[in-house]
């Protein structure tokens, strides 16, 4: 607030017009304002200053300098600032001009610059004091960004590889880039305004270059034009200019700027070549592997420290007379046209090949060992893309190889051995179960054609007949690692049975566990033991009863003899005593035992022709067989008076016809002759069905059997009554009868008094022709 | 005369014979012995061993004493002559019993299976008259006189006494 001057009404409006313009002008001023009071207390501060430091109007006003909080000026600039508005109150100072950062609320800082000024008041008195503040941030930021700009022009200038210089209308030279300084053998110093052409310039291309120049003034346009320099010590370099005329901003040619790039190409390139000669010579010597390198022609012109160990050989031996052109091995192994490719072709070329000295070329070579070598030919080429060498690199692969020979001979053995195998064998996945590979023999035994079985498991193939076998052979593979002669039965893929010996072992093949398996077809085997086991039991069943035979024949041939002799011995006494009633009970033992004695020779004659088929098998109805049974013991039927019945129903079957007959006969007089004393007696011949198999029977009312004696019954010589006249032969016959026709005889009873059914089986046509 | 000893009189002998043939000449050989109305005949196993037993037709004990002498056959109908030695043998009661296999089978394997099960003798049937009526003779005096029977102790000593 300024202090009312002590003048007239007119002055007073006056200055209070003034007040009003300076209030607007403080207010609406990009810089900032600050009027301190007489005691350099903070009087007024204006909005764009406000602004700036992000504070409000009372955050200084009635406030001495270093009484604002947070300061807004650093320790030293607000002592140093506040000393000056103390000084200038008391008339010491008029003016202060500085440059300060003022300290915003959030901390940050602001270039200013600071101007002040006492205000006086009417009497000449210090009021008090008016402050100017610029921001100074935007300009201190665009000088920055300015300089950046200059030093990266300079940087860009100066470090490029490219020649840069700078040459006025006269034709001096202003400037040159660091590059081109060096590379003539200059300091900045020694080329300013020095005439370009007659310092920089060979005589031959100045004319030249003078002409560039007038064209560039007149035509404004860039220009490209090939001409040499010279350096310091007089060499000659070829540069390719770009040129180009730089115009002052009224328009008027300033300047040449000529950028150049040092196109001494070949001499570059004969450098580069150079350099990678020794390269190639470092790494060719030093290389673990044998290389040679070849000129275009493929002679040899070098080789390596590891080349001549392995073929034994010391540098002249080979260098000059080894010409991989004409090693007859790239022939033989068919790879010239590869090595040829690349002296030609400029291709690389690898290859496998068997390396023979005898065939390389050169006599040097034939105390040099044969290799398996794995090649490799790349060319060198020069910078105008000509060949200029062949690197050749050989890797000695012998072992390896005969590793992989040993190796592939002994899995042909293996091949060959599974192949040729005349057990089954097979190779399958255990994780799937699928078939990788199978042998002949599995083939040939198994009825399949490879196709069908590659990839299969061998339960999609059916061919497990018990699948209970294949569970457990997996679950004893899993638990053991493997299996040992199981005996399985297979199924053929027409569905043929094959008994075999199944073993399995695990085999691991790369990461995959494989289940090798060998299978032996053991059916014929098997079979011939089924029949061996057959032929045994026949033969046992032979012998036993010969056995029987021969001990009855010793007991009960022998009693009707003991009857006679001692029968003969009581005759004599009897007749002796004339014992007329002794005589005839003699006698009649006497022939009775003879009669029997007949009769049993005659049976057991008849049992002994038994055991083969004697007559063609035929087709034989056993109701027919029945009857013709029925006539033949028509009078013992008669005269016991038995009733016959033939019941419908009795099968047709093949066999030997006398024989069966006499089963029947027997089985009939059998019945006859046990009926007891039935008053209705009755035989029933018929024929029922058991399951499939139809069964005959003879059933009878008779006097029954127990059963303990059922089995007895048909034993040689065995028989339940003493009193029958039957010699104990005849079921014995019956059942050897049956039993040549693949049947089975046996008897059903309820016991005594309670009647008899024998029953028996005769085999189908086809069993009875398979025996 | 007839074969079968009639009921109530004491039999000394059990006679077990399918051939009547022979059990006529056994019996006819005891006869001169004065030994015949001491014999009982059976045709079959089955009988034999319900006699023993006193089963069946032969329950009546006093009508069917139990002999002091068992001729046995082998091959008899029903139960075989070894299976009644066999049960004879193995029954407390009868196991004391005297048996003598009387057989026209002289097979290793019949001796061997009598003895098993303990036959106290094995005769086989000569085919010579002379020799079998000697046998028999010898038999009856063997086994009847001479031999002493256990319960029979005091009695058959005092016979002999008399003698």
């Amino acid at each position: 607030m300024l202090n009312k001057p002590v003048h007239g009404k007119l002055a007073e409006l006056e200055m209070s017009q003034a007040k009003i313009f300076l209030e607007r002008s403080l207010e609406s001023t990009p810089d900032g304002v600050i009027l301190f009071d007489e005691k350099g207390r903070f009087s007024y501060v204006n909005p764009a200053l406000l602004n700036w430091v992000g504070r409000r109007e009372e955050d200084f006003l009635g406030k001495m300098l270093t009484e604002v909080t947070p300061p807004v000026l650093s320790p030293e600039d607000t002592k140093m600032i506040a000393e000056r508005i103390q000084a200038r109150i008391h008339s010491e100072v008029s003016v202060t001009a500085a440059k300060l950062n003022l300290i915003r609320a959030d901390g940050g800082l602001i270039p200013v610059s600071y101007s002040a000024a006492s205000v006086k008041g009417p009497g000449g008195g210090v009021q008090g004091e008016v402050v100017f503040l610029k921001n100074l941030s935007e300009q201190i930021k665009a000088e920055e960004a300015l300089k950046k700009e200059q030093d990266f022009n300079s940087v860009i200038v100066q470090s490029s590889p490219v020649f840069i210089v700078a040459i006025n209308a006269e034709g001096k030279v202003l400037m040159m880039n660091r590059v081109m300084l060096k590379t003539l053998g200059y300091t900045a110093e020694q080329i300013n305004g020095l005439d370009y052409l007659s310092n920089f310039v060979p005589v031959a291309d100045r004319e030249m270059l003078a002409e560039v120049f007038r064209q560039l003034v007149q035509s404004h346009k860039p220009t490209l034009n090939e001409n040499h320099v010279l350096t310091k010590d007089g060499q000659e370099l070829l540069l390719e200019w770009h040129g180009r005329p730089i115009f002052d901003e009224k328009g008027n040619f300033d300047f040449f700027l000529g950028l150049g790039i040092d196109i001494t190409k070949r001499k570059q390139a004969a450098e580069r070549l150079e350099s990678t000669t020794s390269l190639l010579d470092t790494i060719v010597d030093n290389s673990p592997f044998a290389m040679w390198v070849a000129d275009p022609n493929g002679t040899i012109v070098r080789t390596n420290h590891s080349l001549r160990e392995t073929l034994n050989l010391i540098d002249e031996q080979i260098i000059g007379k080894y010409n991989v052109l004409a090693d007859t091995n790239m022939d033989k192994q068919g790879v010239m046209a590869l090595v040829k490719g690349v002296f030609e072709k400029h291709e690389p070329a690898r290859f496998d090949m068997l390396w023979q000295a005898e065939e390389a070329g050169d006599a040097a070579f034939r105390g040099a060992r044969d290799l398996y070598i794995d090649v490799s030919l790349f060319p060198i080429l020069n910078a105008e893309g000509e060949l200029t060498q062949v690197v050749c690199q050989w890797v000695d692969v012998t072992e390896r190889k005969q590793a992989a020979m040993a190796l592939r001979e002994s899995e042909e053995k293996f091949s060959k051995a599974f192949h040729t195998s005349v057990s089954m064998m097979s190779i399958g996945e255990i994780k799937t179960g699928r078939l990788l590979e199978v042998n002949e023999c599995f083939l040939k035994t198994m009825g399949f054609k490879r196709e069908e079985v590659i990839n299969k498991t061998t339960s999609e193939l059916n061919i497990w007949v018990d699948k209970n076998q294949r569970n457990t052979i997996v679950k004893t593979l899993m638990k053991n690692g493997m299996v040992r002669d199981f005996e399985v039965s297979l199924r053929t893929k027409n569905l043929q049975v094959r008994h075999v010996l199944f073993s399995m072992d695990i085999i691991k093949l790369g990461d995959k566990d494989l289940a090798l398996s060998i299978v032996t077809d053991i059916t014929e085997r098997v079979q011939a033991a089924a029949e061996r086991e057959r032929l045994i039991a026949d033969l046992e069943n032979r012998t036993a009863e010969l056995e029987r035979f021969i001990y009855t024949v010793s007991h009960d041939l022998k009693s009707p003899l003991i009857t006679i002799q001692e029968f003969l011995g009581l005759l004599k006494e009897d007749i002796a005593v004339r014992d007329t009633e002794q005589i005839n009970t003699d006698i009649r033992f006497m022939a009775t035992a003879a009669k029997r004695m007949q009769k049993m020779l005659a049976e057991l004659l008849e049992l002994s022709r038994i055991g083969r088929l004697d007559n063609p098998v035929e087709k034989i109805s056993l109701e027919d067989t029945a009857r013709e049974a029925t006539e033949l013991v028509a009078g013992q039927i008669r005269e016991r008076g038995v009733k016959i019945d033939i019941q419908p129903g009795l099968p047709v079957v093949y066999g030997d016809r006398p024989r069966l007959l006499e089963v029947m006969q027997n089985l009939i007089e059998n019945a006859v002759k046990f009926m007891g004393d039935n008053h209705q007696p009755r035989i029933e011949i018929g024929a029922r069905q058991d399951d499939d198999i139809t069964v005959c029977f003879v059933r009878d009312n008779g006097i029954g059997i127990e059963s303990q004696y059922q089995k007895k019954i048909f034993e040689l010589f065995d028989k339940l009554d003493n009193n029958s006249e039957g010699t104990g032969i005849g079921l014995a016959l019956v059942k050897r009868i049956i039993e040549t026709h693949q049947g089975r005889i046996w008897v059903e009873s309820e016991g005594n008094g309670q009647g008899s059914t024998f029953c028996f089986t005769i085999a189908g046509k086809e069993e009875l022709d398979e025996s | 005369m007839k074969a079968n000893g009639s009921p109530g009189v004491q039999p000394e002998v059990l006679l077990i014979e399918d051939d009547e043939a022979h059990a006529h000449l056994v019996i006819r050989g005891f006869v001169k012995q004065k030994l015949s109305n001491k014999i009982r005949h059976l045709t079959d196993g089955e009988m034999a061993l319900d006699y023993l037993h006193h089963r069946g037709d032969y329950a009546d004990l006093p009508a069917n004493p139990c002999p002091c002498l068992i001729l046995l056959d082998l091959r008899i109908p029903k139960v075989d002559g070894l299976e009644v030695l066999r049960e004879i043998k193995s029954d407390n009661s009868l196991r004391h019993l005297p048996v003598v296999i009387l057989t026209s089978s002289n097979a290793e394997r019949d001796i061997a299976k009598a003895y098993e099960y303990h036959a106290n003798s094995y005769l086989v049937k000569p085919l010579d008259f002379v020799k079998f009526t000697k046998m028999l003779s010898d038999l009856g005096g063997y086994w009847l006189d001479w031999n002493t029977m256990p319960f029979q102790s005091n009695r058959v000593i005092s016979s002999k006494a008399d003698n």
